[in-house]
């Protein structure tokens, strides 16, 4: 009897190990964890192609830079540089002591943005806030809705209770400049109280495998209008944007310049139109890279930013802002009123 | 053509109903042998869809156990139901990361069994597995958990042998289950459940079949006679591994097991067990 245990459990000890499908493992030295990086970004990383990214010459250039023994820091300092060539602002490498964050999709370009001069030239700090957001009416019987987060959403009835409020003015603005984006399914409570019908309002396409052409058929989404008895605005809006008008607020960008009753006012947002997804290296750091595509309603890529309506195009004037004037505004109030 | 027909299916059924039903001088019981156990041991995870790291940690799982020699055929066939919630935690290389599992799986089997020399008995037979589960890594943003289901036909196989120990009755039994074909749920490679929730449901049921989904749900016990019931101790080995979508999962675990196991009769008030009776026991 105890032989035949014994037999049964080396026979089970023989077979499971084999049972197992690979996985690939990696050593805890830097290179381990840099090959571990190249290797998650090589498999799931989307914007390759429309980037012309070489990632083999790139793996290659950083390869030649890691030392066994190295610190931390400095391998934190060359994988930093390395996804740096991605220039990609939702690619970040999170350690104990630093996070990477490629900054030149906004920081090459004017801000375009000053919270403080709306507020205290525009309002006089009377504004009401509900959340993170705050709505009032400008003088020129415009409403304006400062939106600075896809991070909070606010609920139908909320919205419902501020479309009502601006019920009797002429237009309406959104501002969503410096909105760095959030929850994806945050836009769709918003945008849903400009529709009246079920709209296309993009394509989403994930990787199906480890090569750099491994995508999905673009899947279309839609967007239902905000249900009854909501108010659905059909005046003329103004979305105001820059350069940091990123992800999910890009999104938004996108979406709401398909209607017809609205104007992209501003600069070109920031895009950061892939999907993060998250991941490790054996020492435990943190990898956040675009994998996951989102398209805009005509299937174009909007990773390089959402452009301004024709003719919408405008930089807020330094000057005019040391008077108290945010020229974006100003631009869309005039717009607004002359259409 | 009507008449023989029915008359073919009604001789059918008497027959069907002499080989069922213990005769007048031979009454035959057949006890469920139940039990309820506690498995706690250690876990390893790796989801490749969450991350490429495997995680380490404790696994706990509560099972119940319900075996029965058939009512057709009781000296050779024993039907087994079991079910068990089984819940996992793991910790990353260093220690700076988390992972959970929660799974929720039953099965029903029918066994052919052999009495064979030295008090040995084997059963071997059919499987339906059923589970639904997920591993949650809260360290994710996007992609923070993988649902798990899967539905499939399998095989399940035990060994027994009773023996004594100081007069005491022991059990020992061998027991492993394995899913052979079905289907399993699992988003496709860099799919987000974003996309699942937007309304994309293509291509998140896969076959199952030993190239791609392998399970097998092992334990070796010993039920010690205690009384009217019985202590049951043992081990568990759970190893699972799928690869679909170039998504490699693999969860394994194994476990002390801890129970009260026992053999239940349900009789009758006017019934009596006459010295002819004969119990069939499910297990030896």
């Amino acid at each position: 009897m105890r032989k035949s245990i014994y037999l049964l459990l080396f026979i089970i000890s023989m077979i499971l190990p084999s049972a197992c499908h690979p996985v690939d493992s990696y050593d805890t030295d830097p290179r381990g964890n840099f090959e571990a990086l190249c290797d998650i970004l090589d498999n799931h990383y989307c914007f390759f192609r429309e980037k012309n990214i070489d990632w083999d010459n790139i793996r290659t250039r950083y390869a030649a830079m890691i030392a066994p023994d190295m610190s931390s820091q400095e391998l934190f300092q060359v994988c930093s540089d390395m996804l740096g060539e991605l220039r990609d602002g939702h690619t970040n490498l999170s350690t104990p002591f630093a996070t990477s964050y490629y900054r030149a999709w906004w920081s090459d370009y004017p801000q375009n943005y000053n919270a403080r001069i709306i507020e205290q030239n525009y309002f006089n700090f009377n504004y009401t806030s509900l959340g993170a957001y705050y709505y009032g009416i400008l003088p020129q019987n415009v409403a304006y809705i400062r939106c600075p987060s896809f991070e909070y959403t606010l609920g139908d009835g909320n919205w419902n209770y501020i479309f009502s409020f601006i019920a009797t003015c002429d237009a309406l603005i959104i501002d969503i400049r410096d909105n760095g984006g959030g929850r994806m399914d945050y836009v769709e409570p918003l945008v849903s109280h400009f529709i009246t019908e079920r709209t296309l309002v993009g394509y989403i396409s994930h990787k199906t495998g480890p090569a750099h052409d491994d995508f999905s058929e673009p899947y279309p989404y839609y967007f239902d209008p905000a249900p009854d008895p909501s108010i659905l605005w059909q005046k003329p809006v103004a979305v105001l944007t820059n350069r940091s008008t990123f992800s999910a607020a890009n999104n938004f960008a996108s979406i709401m310049k398909l209607l017809p009753q609205v104007k992209l006012i501003g600069a070109t947002t920031g895009g950061g139109s892939g999907m993060p997804f998250s991941s490790e290296l054996p020492n435990g750091w943190g990898i956040r890279f675009s994998a996951c595509s989102i398209l805009d309603a005509q299937g174009n890529p909007t990773e390089w930013g959402v452009e301004p309506s024709p003719g919408c195009a405008v930089d807020m004037d330094p000057q005019a802002a040391l008077d108290g004037h945010d020229t974006i505004l100003d631009h869309a109030i005039a717009t607004l009123l002359t259409k | 053509m009507r008449n023989p027909l029915i008359s073919m299916l009604l001789l059918l059924s008497a027959l069907m109903s002499v080989n069922a039903q213990p005769t007048a001088d031979l009454q035959l019981l057949r006890p469920a042998a139940s039990a309820v156990t506690l498995s706690v041991g250690n876990s390893g995870i790796v989801d490749t869809y969450l991350s490429p790291l495997t995680y380490s940690g404790w696994n706990i799982s509560l099972a119940y156990e319900r075996m029965q020699a058939m009512k057709f055929a009781p000296d050779n066939w024993v039907s087994r139901f079991d079910i068990s919630v089984d819940a996992s935690h793991g910790s990353n290389y260093v220690g700076n990361g988390s992972i959970w599992r929660g799974s929720l799986g039953a099965s029903w089997s029918m066994m052919r069994r052999w009495n064979l020399p030295s008090r040995f008995t084997v059963g071997v037979g059919p499987a339906a597995l059923i589970s639904a589960g997920a591993i949650y890594n809260p360290r994710n943003g996007n992609n923070p958990a993988a649902a798990k289901a899967a539905v499939a036909v399998g095989a399940t196989a035990y060994a027994t042998r009773m023996f004594r120990i100081h007069g005491t009755r022991v059990l020992a039994r061998l027991n492993t289950t394995t899913p052979l074909l079905g289907a399993f749920f699992s988003q496709q490679y860099g799919e987000l459940y974003y996309e699942i929730w937007l309304g994309n449901r293509s291509g998140l049921v896969h076959c199952a079949w030993p190239g791609d989904y392998r399970l097998f749900d092992t334990t070796l016990t010993a039920d010690i006679e205690i009384g009217s019931s019985w202590l049951r101790i043992g081990y568990r080995n759970f190893f699972h591994s799928s690869r679909v979508c170039d998504i490699t999962t693999r969860v394994i675990s194994n476990s002390f097991i801890i129970g009260i196991s026992g053999e239940w009769l349900s009789l009758r008030k006017a019934s009596r067990i006459s010295p002819s009776t004969r119990i069939i026991s499910a297990l030896y």
